[in-house]
């Protein structure tokens, strides 16, 4: 460590390398398709058309690059937990400024680099204009917002929350009315570097508080809850039992996490739908939207609510199985209350003039009961769905091995890439369609003997491990064959058969509904209890 | 010695040849061991000895890549909840979730444990001034290892293992874990498991000491019979020496000329007659705190005859 | 009943205990007919594993110095002047060794030694030193 700069670039390579190193890729991966691609779609019927488009999607995973970028700069830990200045360079001899204006220039440069990498060699070969100075000054305006947001050193960590909503609502308001209305780049340009002395004093106020030991402190909010503190009590009577406790356990500590970002999300999305025009069955579709958010986000969270909080778990004297048991039952009282939030936004369609009619309409043209499986499906399938997508992805948390995580995240994100290639491929040459329609049952039929063998396993592990009796892993069994049986038989009768074809249809959902991922479970967290 | 049954129903704790690996490191290396019911068993090693690696895999937290392990006659990897109810635990790094209030942590404790006496938990919680609706990450280190101690002890576990109780905590927590011992070994029939960098702790409330070097172990028994097989020689020889002399038994020599001290292991006897052969005459011997022998023993890792001196 | 625990000299602490109690009663400073502490509190005040206080105890019992009743309790025996006076004995035997190993090391024969205890004894405490020399003779 010569200079304070490369102990700044080393904490952050240490700490985000595998996210630099896919990111890195990604940029040289986009930037040959994209020198590439332009050859390619001529020689395609139509293709030049798609460019400019395709061009754009290239570029929309750079949004995660430069949001993994400003994370870099401005957190300290890799989980995002950990905010604040880098405690370790408190003690290095080096001015404050020093420490402060360094990751702020070389972040803004990191940033900078990316754009101009996307704007010349993916989005300008690709036929979109895009300017080139301004983004680059807005990039580093909210990077050093985000640095201030990070390093001020606050009592109340939520309160970064707060300041950061109110400033990202700002800055993303004077994006929009750059770009909307094409503001003159140097004006532009002018605007956001103004920022940045601004968040430059914020940083060195919180850096310069944080290295002596100092914290902004609210002290209404601790007189609050103290008095909260005073006033609640810990319930009197004891559990009824040790699953109760259990379930108390994971509850508390995991269950709020889906419920707070749906919480933090609708009211955007209740904005939104105030503001759209259409008001016939139209905004159905914003409506099916938020039904189905808490579902995508469940994918995302799941994995943080595997944590098993071992070892103090593990050395309770409870199963795994019970302990897994009480995570998808803590999985279903998060999937709930994931709804309460939405269900305060729904009745806002309802009020919508020609909504209601418009789904009567529609309703009277189906019948009646095919309205009444569709209400009754429309009410427990975002639930069950949202609780499916946390119980299939609690199984790597509860493993316990990060590695394991980064390794599905890279895979997932090569696989995402690949995707895209195939995705563009198959779009332009319609034999390959053709080809590809002929190899479906074969490929789907591979992917059922996989996922079979994989069930055999872990049934096979289960008992052999003695982790379920034979009744239980029979009972899964037995529960998933329903669960298949009822969805395909409410498949065939809801959906069209000139739509797709059946037997795709109900390979789709035996391949859609997961087994080894759920029942594995114990699986995975006595992998983790007992290492 | 280990019994011939196995496991015998007078150990609470039997090793037979466990061996761990991390990667290329060895971390416990052919471990047996036997802790009779009733006692205060200490492990003392240097750090990285494999102490708490051996701990773990009385709770089951790892399983052993060789050998078995059985505590209370049940292997903790295949019947956890068996052993756990029946085992109190206090980890070093005291991981108690610490969003939980004291009060919300004992009422969750005791949903696991039928034998836990909420008498005798609010009477630890005043005794250690607990305050129960601070939340465990607002408490120092030492009311977290209160709190921990707390709800191992109220269940009033047939076995506790304090995985460095003491370690980093200030003279009166040490004082109130030492006395939490003495009283549960007091009550008949429980036995405890602890492992200390403190000799004097460890030496005061032991019945037996095992010794952990590099994974493996170097003698487990009684803690009487450890330090009658120890003692501390003064020799004087006929000749100058320019190095230690080879005595079998000796762990390490100080001294020159024509006095040498030596800590040796091995019966008093013995070490005498391999003395006079060398040559030299039994001129002083004392006994050994637990310190010395440890010091001894772990301290010098290169071997006596080996070393060269100018 | 004050006794100190040190586990930095390598006597065993039941030793210790054993040896502290003989002293004190030797001493005078434990009457015949004193209970001992039971083995639970003291093992809780010394901080010593209870099955070392109680092994003490037993070797006290065994030296007679202490009896075990029958309604649970430890007492001093009654009939521990013999024992006192040989204990007492053995106590100052071991401070008299010390002192003739360091005279002998100075080059301080026994006689000249003897007439330095003679002498410094009339010198501190004339009345009483000269009560017990007569009592001796």
């Amino acid at each position: 460590m010569t200079t304070p700069v490369q102990a700044v670039f080393w904490q952050i390579w240490h700490g985000w390398r595998w996210g630099l190193v896919i990111g890195g890729a990604y940029l040289l991966a986009a930037a040959v398709t994209a020198h590439l691609l332009p050859d390619f779609l001529r020689r395609t019927p139509q293709g030049e058309a798609f460019l400019p488009n395709t061009g754009t999607e290239l570029a929309l995973p750079c949004i995660c690059l430069v949001i993994h970028l400003a994370a870099a700069f401005s957190l300290t830990g890799a989980d995002l937990k950990e905010r604040g200045y880098w405690k370790t360079m408190f003690v290095l001899p080096v001015r404050t400024r020093t420490l402060v204006a360094w990751p702020m220039i070389w972040g803004s440069l990191a940033l900078g680099c990316v754009w101009l990498v996307v704007a010349l060699f993916v989005m300008r070969p690709t036929g979109n204009a895009v300017p080139l100075v301004w983004p680059i000054a807005a990039l580093a305006a909210g990077l050093t917002l985000c640095q201030a947001l990070s390093w001020m050193p606050l009592a109340q960590h939520w309160l970064s929350i707060v300041f950061a909503i109110p400033s990202a609502l700002l800055l993303g308001m004077i994006v929009a009315v750059v770009a909307v209305f094409e503001v003159p780049e140097p004006i532009a340009t002018a605007t956001f570097l103004a920022i940045l002395p601004l968040t430059y004093v914020a940083c060195l106020r919180g850096v310069a508080a944080a290295r002596r030991g100092d914290a902004f402190d609210w002290r209404q909010w601790n007189r609050l809850l103290a008095w909260a503190a005073a006033w609640r009590k810990a319930a009197e009577h004891p559990f009824h039992s040790a699953g109760r406790a259990q379930l108390w356990f994971e509850c508390r500590a995991f269950a709020w996490l889906l419920p707070l970002c749906m919480a933090m999300l609708v009211p955007f999305i209740a904005i939104a739908v105030l503001l759209e025009p259409g008001s016939d069955l139209a905004s159905s579709r914003p409506l099916a939207m938020l039904l189905l958010l808490p579902v995508g986000l469940a994918a995302m969270v799941g994995y943080q609510l595997g944590n098993a909080s071992f070892p103090f778990v593990a050395t309770r004297p409870v199963s795994t199985a019970a302990l897994v048991r009480s995570k998808f039952v803590m999985a279903l009282v998060s999937a709930l209350a994931a709804y309460i939030p939405v269900l305060l936004v729904v009745p806002l369609f309802f009020v919508r003039p020609g909504f209601f009619d418009s789904t009567l309409q529609a309703a009277r043209a189906a019948g009646m009961p095919k309205t009444a499986l569709v209400l009754l499906l429309a009410v427990v399938l975002p639930v069950l769905l949202t609780w499916k997508g946390l119980a299939e992805s609690l199984w790597m948390g509860l493993t316990g091995r990060a590695w394991l995580e980064k390794a599905f995240a890279f895979g997932f994100a090569t696989l995402f890439g690949c995707g895209i290639l195939f995705g563009l491929w198959v779009t332009f040459y319609p034999q390959v369609q053709a080809l590809l329609w002929s190899l479906a049952p074969w490929l789907l039929g591979l992917l059922l003997v996989v996922k079979m063998i994989l069930a055999i396993w872990v049934l096979s592990s289960l008992v052999r491990w003695r982790l379920v009796r034979i009744t239980t892993a029979g009972l899964a069994i037995g529960v998933w064959s329903l669960v298949v049986v009822v969805l395909c038989l409410i498949c065939v009768w809801l959906i069209p058969p000139q739509l797709i074809s059946t037997s795709i249809m109900l390979a789709g959902v035996v391949l859609g509904i997961p087994f080894s991922r759920i029942a594995g479970a114990p699986l995975a967290l006595a992998w983790n209890r007992h290492r | 010695m280990l019994a011939n049954s196995f496991p015998s129903p007078d150990h609470v704790i039997e090793l037979r040849g466990v061996t761990r690996r991390f990667g290329a490191k060895r971390a416990l290396d052919n471990v047996s061991l036997a802790v009779p019911r009733g006692i205060v068993f200490g492990l003392v090693g240097a750090n990285g000895a494999g102490k708490t690696t051996l701990i773990r895999h009385f709770l089951g937290l790892l399983k052993a890549q060789a050998g078995t392990v059985r505590v209370l006659g049940l292997d903790p990897v295949q019947d956890p909840v068996g052993v756990l109810s029946r085992v109190g635990y206090l980890s070093e790094e005291g991981d108690l979730p610490g969003w939980m209030r004291v009060d919300e942590l004992m009422r969750y404790m005791r949903a696991f444990y039928p034998t836990w006496d909420e008498a005798y938990a609010q009477d630890l919680r005043r005794q250690f001034a607990l305050d129960p609706a601070a939340k465990v990450k607002t408490l120092s280190k030492g009311q977290k290892a209160r709190a921990g101690l707390l709800v191992a002890l109220a269940y009033r576990p047939e076995l506790l293992l304090l995985d460095e109780p003491s370690s980093g905590l200030d003279p009166i927590v040490r004082r109130d874990i030492l006395g939490a011992i003495v009283r549960t070994i007091a009550d008949e029939g429980r036995t405890v498991l602890f492992s200390s960098h403190l000799l004097d702790e460890v030496e005061r409330i032991s019945d037996h000491v095992a010794m952990l070097k590099g994974g493996r172990m170097l003698f487990a028994g009684e803690l009487d019979e450890i330090k009658q097989s120890h003692h501390r020689l003064t020799l004087r020889f006929e000749n100058e020496l320019r190095q230690p002399p080879a005595l079998g038994g000796a762990l390490s020599w100080e001294g020159r000329g024509r006095e040498w001290t030596a800590v040796a292991s091995g019966r008093l006897e013995a070490l005498t007659l391999a003395a006079s052969a060398a040559g030299a005459e039994v001129v002083e011997q004392n006994a050994l705190s637990l310190d010395e022998i440890f010091l001894a023993q772990v301290g010098s890792p290169s071997a006596p005859a080996e070393e060269v001196l100018p | 009943m004050q006794i100190h625990i040190s586990s930095h000299d390598g006597v065993p602490i039941y030793l210790q205990i054993v040896n502290q109690v003989k002293y004190l009663v030797a001493s005078g400073r434990l009457a015949a007919g004193e209970e001992l502490p039971p083995i639970r509190t003291l093992a809780e005040r010394l901080l010593v594993n209870p099955n070392t206080v109680a092994r003490a105890y037993r070797e006290l019992e065994l030296a007679g110095i202490v009896t075990k009743r029958r309604t649970a309790g430890t007492y001093v025996s009654d009939t521990t002047s013999p024992l006192a006076r040989r204990e007492r004995m053995k106590i100052v035997t071991e401070r008299v060794d010390a002192l003739l190993a360091e005279a002998r090391q100075m080059n301080i024969d026994t006689d000249t030694l003897i007439e330095l205890i003679h002498e410094r004894s009339e010198a501190m405490q004339p009345a009483e030193a000269g009560a017990s020399r007569s009592k001796e003779k």
